[in-house]
């Protein structure tokens, strides 16, 4: 359809626009004929001639006056844009929140689990304390002092490991104490707490 | 300051401009709405089949845009086909709704109840058929015949308007009046020679 005009179109188009039919010398009186009818042509130049008073009503409408909103120097009309006022919106909600907190189920829930954590980290530290000190401490001395006492019952000023061979040498006569009913015994004792073992096995 | 106040009505509208997009002149905003708001809202109205308040509207937003977007205006070129070049645009961007289509259908329609054969031989129901079939033209011929035959504009204008080759407008103009023609041929002129003689 925008197609550009051929040059018969053109011709045509530009003496529509400048003459009436009757205006036409024969030149383009034959013109126009080989490409349309008088009728149309005349329709034509009278639809353009009409056009332009068509819409003279129209133009007797007289504009509304010109609304343009005035710039205000004030702070609370300067233009900002969205996100900031979002931010500051938030910012001001968080800030309420921090000095007037609301008291909710969720919120006091949130504190009960932060007191029971606490306790259990308190537990887990005293209970390794104890034991450690337990293993290192108490057993082993126990079992040494038991046999510095024994031998200091027999001589208390001499130590029993140089006092021991000393004692075999001088007396030959030593009173052993009956072993047989000892190995009779069906339960027996135990070595750490026999004093004769500890002297046979220390010598 | 100044000593002398400038007549403001003398200055050519790109000089108007310059001042606006410079200073923000209020003056020369409210010269400018002077020249050209009748004009413009002329074209509105031809252009959305004579709705007043929708073009008074327009009128309004196009001074906005004017406003706003005036650090665009080259200042070498001519205002007027800036201006118009805005507004044909604000038209076919509200030409592309579906609402206003079926609106101006409805318009047509009624408008076509009102205009009975008997009364073609008025004048003015000729004219009121001829506007019917111009508002029934698309957005592209209705454009370049009203800007032509209303607006007075030359096809070197209308194809700055537009933004189309004179050649263009030419092939515009010419199928449009030829369209309107055509379907105006059962109401050939030839049977009144007093009413359709021209000049």
């Amino acid at each position: 359809m925008d197609k550009h005009l051929s040059k018969y179109e053109s011709r045509l188009h530009e003496l529509l626009l400048s003459k009436n039919y009757s205006e036409l010398n024969s030149a383009d009186q034959k013109f126009v004929l080989s490409v349309t009818t008088q009728s149309d042509y005349e329709l034509e130049r009278h639809v353009i001639f009409t056009a332009s008073t068509l819409f003279d009503d129209d133009e007797k409408i007289t504009p509304l006056h010109l609304f343009i909103q005035q710039k205000s120097s004030g702070m609370l009309f300067v233009k900002m844009p969205i996100y900031q006022s979002l931010l500051a919106v938030a910012a001001t909600v968080i800030f309420m929140l921090l000095v007037f907190p609301i008291h909710t189920e969720n919120s006091s829930l949130i504190t009960k689990t932060e007191y029971i954590v606490k306790t259990d980290t308190v537990e887990i530290e005293t209970e390794i304390y104890k034991y450690d000190t337990i293993y290192q401490t108490v057993e082993k001395p126990v079992y040494i002092k038991q046999t510095i006492v024994a031998e200091s019952n027999s001589n208390p000023c001499v130590s029993p490991i140089q006092e021991a061979p000393r004692l075999l040498q001088s007396s030959q006569t030593i009173n052993l104490p009956d072993l047989t009913q000892q190995l009779t015994d069906s339960r027996g004792t135990s070595l750490k707490d026999d004093n004769l073992s500890s002297l046979i096995v220390e010598f | 300051m100044r000593l002398f106040k400038t007549n403001i009505s003398k200055l050519s509208d790109e000089v108007l401009m310059s001042r606006l997009i410079k200073s923000d002149d209020n003056a020369a905003l409210t010269e400018l709405y002077a020249r050209y708001s009748s004009k413009l809202l002329g074209f509105f109205i031809k252009m959305f089949k004579g709705d007043v308040d929708k073009s008074q509207d327009f009128l309004q937003d196009i001074f906005v845009k004017i406003i706003v977007k005036k650090h665009l205006f080259d200042t070498d070129k001519r205002f007027y086909s800036w201006v118009f070049t805005i507004a044909s645009n604000m038209c076919k961007t509200e030409f592309r709704k579906p609402f206003l289509m079926s609106t101006s259908n409805e318009v047509i329609e009624h408008e076509n109840l009102m205009v009975s054969d008997e009364n073609l031989s008025d004048k003015k129901s000729f004219k009121l058929l001829l506007k019917q079939k111009v508002h029934r033209l698309d957005y592209n011929h209705k454009t370049v015949f009203i800007l032509r035959f209303n607006e007075k504009f030359s096809l070197k204008e209308i194809a700055e308007i537009t933004e189309v080759s004179v050649g263009t407008v030419k092939s515009r103009l010419f199928y449009a009046t030829k369209k309107i023609t055509k379907e105006l041929q059962e109401y050939n002129p030839k049977n009144d020679s007093n009413l359709f003689k021209i000049n």
